[in-house]
């Protein structure tokens, strides 16, 4: 049962970020993680603000460098719909198509979903099911099931739509501190990673996403035990773009594999090198950029108990990197 | 569902065709004409599709009623505990608390759930409520109040503690030796039951066979996710008389039970089942009913129970897991010598269904081989209490050994197909260790249509194999019962006529959702020549309907069916009768040909159809009541046979595989309503594909209990998830036991589901199954036919596109 809260609804952008950076206000958008979690109690409110539909916070809109500036309350649906996004951007329309069910996109926001709690089979449980173990980091306690002697939470943080901002190099533009700031997305999905493995608040709105303009094309995979509904397994995002100094760019990402998305860069870098002839393929080096990439997922990942997969079955699906490098590399020949 | 315009009989106007008797010559040929149009065989839509459809059919949760409280359970959150009641005090505090129950307040009285009928395997070892639970979600203590929220409050206003024990979840660490008991009032050693069968001498068997097979499979415990939430709605009136509203597949058996618990005349017990929203074999057992009867005595006021889904899954029942060792002894050619069959079944700590289950798979070995047995050893654990489900006992055992079948194919160079076929046994045959003959058979036809089926299906898609991705098709055949094998099942009819010839038909089985009540309105029809809507069903309320066995083992077809065919004969009988009293003739002067009665007078033969006759004599001066009752007890259990064929898509870069495609062609004998069949085998090969691929109740160690207790966390496939489904029915078979020669298919379709499945991972991916779920060894390509999916390709579309 819900414990009881106040509700607010904060009907202008002063109003919402004052409410949703109070010491003990939380942001209700589309609601679609947030309330399971409460009807769990893994998660209590004392005061829930609903954002009204704020313009600030609204739209997919190009500014005039070029910029795609995505209000924080757009929906899930509306960036797999949207006709910008499909064109200039299609990892990320696609990634936010991947999440969840129709249903669930027609409310979860991007804001939300990048806000989303960090999941593990022993906090995303009933209050019935959590009362026969200790409480853990994220419900206020002092373990973690997953790492009895971690000190830390090891939850997974499962965002498709981060994946997908982190090979954009997307800037989150926030209210913290009482000031405007723009968060590259890499640090603030650490930042959210790191409170979010603890039970204190975050005390951040998320206003808007900015994405760079960019020449080049990018790519989106996720993996899952379902592909109608589930929470991925795996995720990873890449970018193949032209750098201001005419050199080809690539960016690669994944997800799923620990408390934020990681960037893989040293992959990138060797790609990057090849592409642009700085090296050649040496046919004595048996390590390919597909085995590269997992390694370099390999050394980040936290592997953690998941329903029905064992850590095993988890590495293989890393081998899905070698389709999106081969794809990016293949892209690549094209690009130059 | 359209109904098949060819096969439908023309409607005949005949001119001269009044209320006036009509006066035929006795060789005339024109008597045809007046037959009505069939119903068997005929693909009607259900008689509840509308209702359902506008969200107007009325389930239990929908029924109202004044005075309703409601009831909850406090149930363990441990998989072994025992338990104390400290205080009490600030529940009982709680705005809108009506009452506790204890296990001190119950009746100390041991039952088993299962809506089985009596007999000596169903051991009674479960009580109402429990100070010591053995498994996750077992009830400890209930409470009513005037709301669901009043009841949440106040369980969790109990002061309980829990003194926690280590629990045994693994059946071999169950019968190790020092093995702590789970039932130590039943089983000294944690053996349940231990069923043996045999025919010839296996060791002889494979001491002359040229080559031996063997391999142990196991099986993981699936929940039936039936839509509809667990419910009851009891009633219990000051006269003492009790009224119980709950999905029910056996509501005869739980009056039973419930009668005996509570020292009841059965009379006292009104047991009526509401539209229902599955079963699949977890409704075929006492739920909670026993509670609410008991909450209910304590304010006489009807009180609601209703499940959350993790107290569905948690506490109703899983399929068995279980650890399957096969062993084939065969000849160069292929053909069988000895089978050895030992399995391991995980029963939970309540014996439930478990020693039946464990005894199903042991009488259909489709295959000829001399030598045979089978030993089903089921074991008391603290997982989750396990029971019936689709498929019961059979689709563990189908899994292995339609697997090393496949593997001995391999090894021999044998084609799988013929292979299967050339050694299946046909009619006359018998199954090892069993003692009836199978009466029909159209295995052959089944393949012929699969095979017919995969051609087109390659011929659009030729199977891929190069450097990215390998295709291959695994096959499984396999049999199941109509009604139990142990021939329990038992139904009966009554068949009332009304004056302008319509029927209303009353039966005690119960629609639990696959359209039962449609076949039933159908075979009634049909059996006493009139339209299918003429005919109204009234079913599953144990104060007005007659006696039925329960749904399950796939039997309503051929148990009620023959049940409603002779209740409607009987009708014709005294149809006949009455028209002889109003002829003033002797019955023997009337002939039936199941359309028209031919009455032979001086002037000629008059002819009446059912709804002239009727017309005749109902209700009238010279008339009658029209009543036809029948029982019918199985003599037998005629098994339908069915072929499946998956195709996997194994990718060579990621290891991962996806099923494209899965075809099944079934022997259903005459099949009553052929779109509730095919819709059958969509649902059977859904729920096999979830078994094979994906779904699992998983424990987790540190929990020391399940994790997969909602549907978070249980993954099972949806609509989008499942592959293209070809359904098809072999035809031309009748089984001369069968109602028009109908036998069953609802658990049929499921059983060669997942080694079909596996058998195409196999091949696909040259990695050997012997588990389940196979996502555990190899990942699925969850990926969707989304073009902005980099590995799309047309071939990679699963079943549901965007």
């Amino acid at each position: 049962m819900i414990h009881p809260f106040t509700y607010k609804k904060a009907d202008t952008l002063r109003e919402a970020r004052e409410l949703a950076t109070s010491p003990t206000g939380r942001v209700l958008a589309g609601g679609t993680d947030l309330v399971p979690n409460l009807k769990d109690e893994s998660l209590h409110a004392e005061l829930l603000v609903r954002i009204a539909p704020l313009p600030e916070l609204s739209g997919i809109r190009t500014l005039d460098d070029g910029t795609i500036r995505l209000g924080a309350m757009v929906t899930l649906s509306e960036m797999d719909q949207s006709a910008l996004l499909n064109e200039q951007v299609p990892e990320l329309a696609y990634a936010a198509a991947r999440v969840a069910s129709p249903q669930i996109r027609n409310l979860a926001t991007l804001g939300g979903n990048l806000m989303q709690d960090r999941r593990c089979i022993y906090f995303n449980q009933s209050h019935d099911w959590r009362s026969s173990i200790e409480r853990c980091y994220k419900t206020g306690g002092a373990i973690c099931h997953q790492g009895p002697r971690s000190p830390v939470c090891r939850a997974s943080y499962y965002s498709d739509v981060a994946t997908a901002l982190c090979v954009l190099d997307a800037k989150v533009n926030v209210w913290l501190d009482d000031r405007e700031q723009t968060l590259p997305i890499a640090a603030f999905c650490e930042r959210h990673g790191k409170l979010n493995g603890t039970s204190v608040p975050e005390r951040i709105l998320i206003e808007s996403i900015d994405i760079p303009p960019r020449e080049g094309k990018g790519y989106f995979i996720k993996e899952g035990v379902r592909h109608s509904i589930d929470f991925p397994l795996f995720n990873a995002a890449g970018s193949i773009f032209r750098k201001e100094n005419g050199r080809i760019g690539i960016r690669l990402a994944a997800g799923a594999v620990t408390a934020h998305p990681i960037l893989l860069s040293d992959t990138a870098a060797r790609m990057e090198a090849l592409i642009n002839g700085d090296e050649t393929e040496e046919s004595d080096t048996p390590v390919t950029i597909a085995e590269l990439a997992m390694k370099e997922v390999n050394r980040a990942a936290v592997f953690i108990v998941e329903d029905n997969i064992t850590p095993k079955v988890k590495r293989t699906l890393f081998q899905s990197l070698g389709v999106l490098t081969d794809r990016l590399l293949a892209e690549a020949k094209a690009f130059v | 569902m359209k109904r098949d315009q060819t096969k439908e009989k023309p409607t005949v106007t005949v001119p001269q065709r009044s209320n006036d008797e009509i006066v035929v010559d006795f060789e005339s040929d024109e008597r045809d004409m007046f037959e009505v149009a069939r119903s068997v065989g005929q693909s009607f839509p259900r008689t509840d599709a509308l209702m359902k459809t506008m969200g107007l059919a009325e389930y239990t949760d929908d029924l109202h009623f004044r005075d309703l409280a409601y009831g909850m359970i406090l149930r363990s959150p441990h998989s072994k505990a025992d338990v104390r009641l400290v205080d009490d005090r600030e529940a009982r505090a709680v705005p809108g608390f009506l009452g506790l129950l204890t296990p001190d307040d119950v009746p100390d009285r041991l039952y088993n759930c299962s809506g089985n009928p009596p007999s000596a395997l169903i051991i009674p070892d479960e009580r109402i409520l429990t100070w010591h639970p053995k498994c996750l979600g077992d009830r400890i203590l209930a409470v009513v109040a005037e709301t669901p929220e009043a009841c949440e409050a106040a369980l969790r206003a109990l002061h309980v503690e829990y003194d926690v024990q280590e629990p045994v979840m693994d059946v071999r660490k169950a019968l190790a030796e020092d093995a702590p008991q789970v039932q130590p009032e039943r089983s000294e050693n944690n053996l349940m039951y231990h069923m043996h069968l045999a025919e010839g001498d296996v060791e002889k068997g494979f001491a002359e066979a040229d080559h031996i097979f063997e391999e142990t499979f196991y099986t993981q415990p699936i929940h039936q996710l039936y839509l509809e939430p667990t419910s009851c709605v009891c009633h219990y009136r000051q006269d003492g008389k009790i009224t119980v509203w709950s999905p029910s597949q056996t509501l005869f058996q739980e009056r039973r039970i419930l009668a005996e618990l509570f020292d009841r005349s059965e009379s006292d017990i009104r047991i009526i089942k509401p539209a229902m929203g599955g079963g699949f074999g977890a409704r075929q057992q006492l739920h909670n009913q026993h509670i609410g009867v008991l909450l209910s005595k304590m304010i006489y006021r009807p009180v609601k129970i209703l499940n959350r889904r993790e107290e569905d899954i948690t506490a109703s029942s899983t399929r068995h897991a279980t650890t399957c060792t096969i062993k084939i002894g065969v000849m160069d050619d292929g053909s069988i010598k000895a089978v050895s069959i030992r399995n391991l079944l995980n029963g939970g700590p309540y014996i439930t269904h478990t020693p039946t289950v464990g005894a199903a798979a042991g009488k259909k070995f489709q295959y000829h081989t001399e030598h045979y047995s089978y030993d089903g050893i089921s074991v008391y654990t603290n997982s989750l209490t396990a029971g019936a489900m689709r498929g019961y006992g059979n689709i563990q055992v189908v899994f292995g050994r339609e697997i090393l079948l496949d593997r001995i194919a391999r090894a021999l160079n044998l084609d799988p197909v013929e292979t299967r076929l050339k050694y299946h046994l046909q009619v006359g045959d018998h199954f090892p260790a069993a003692d009836y003959d199978i009466l029909s058979c159209g295995i052959e036809d089944c393949v012929k249509k699969a095979e017919r089926i995969r051609a087109t299906i390659d011929a659009e898609r030729p199977p891929r194999d190069d450097d990215e991705v390998r295709e291959a098709w695994g096959i499984a055949f396999c049999c199941h019962s109509s009604g139990p094998s142990n021939r329990d099942g038992m139904s009966s009819a009554v068949v009332m006529a009304n004056d302008d010839g319509s029927v209303v038909l009353s039966i005690g089985s119960a629609d639990i959702g696959q359209g039962s009540e449609t076949v039933m309105a159908q075979i009634a029809a049909e059996t006493l020549g009139i339209p299918f809507e003429n005919v109204e069903v009234r079913a599953a309320d144990t104060a007005a309907t007659p006696y039925d066995t329960g749904t399950f083992a796939s039997g309503q077809t051929f148990v009620c069916g023959n049940a409603v065919t002779i209740a409607c004969r009987r009708m014709r009988d005294n149809l006949r009768d009455g028209l002889a009293r109003f002829y003033d003739t002797d019955a023997s002067e009337i002939t039936d040909d199941g359309q028209r009665f031919a009455v032979h007078t001086e002037e000629g033969i008059i002819f009446l159809d059912f709804i002239e006759a009727v017309g005749k004599i109902a209700f009238g001066m010279k008339g009658m009541v029209v009543i036809g009752q029948g029982s019918y007890k199985a003599l037998g259990s005629p098994p339908p046979f069915a072929v499946c064929y998956a195709r996997a898509r194994y990718d060579k870069r990621t290891d991962q595989v996806a099923i494209t495609d899965i075809i099944e062609v079934v022997d259903v004998g005459q099949p009553i309503n052929p779109e509730q069949v095919k819709a059958q085998v969509h649902g059977g090969v859904a729920t096999g594909f979830g078994y094979a691929m994906i779904e699992d109740i998983e424990y987790n160690r540190r929990a020391k209990k399940t994790q997969s207790v909602n549907l978070l966390h249980y993954k099972a496939p949806l609509m989008n998830d499942v592959p293209r489904i070809y359904a098809d029915i072999a035809e031309g078979v009748k089984d001369p036991a069968g109602p028009f020669g109908a036998k069953s298919v609802g658990e049929l379709s499921a059983v060669p589901v997942a080694p079909a499945v596996a058998n195409a991972v196999a091949r696909a991916s040259e990695t050997e199954i012997a588990a389940m779920p196979i996502c555990r060894v190899l990942p699925p390509a969850a990926y969707t036919a989304d073009r902005r999916d980099i590995r799309f390709d047309d071939t990679s579309l699963q079943g549901g596109a965007r």
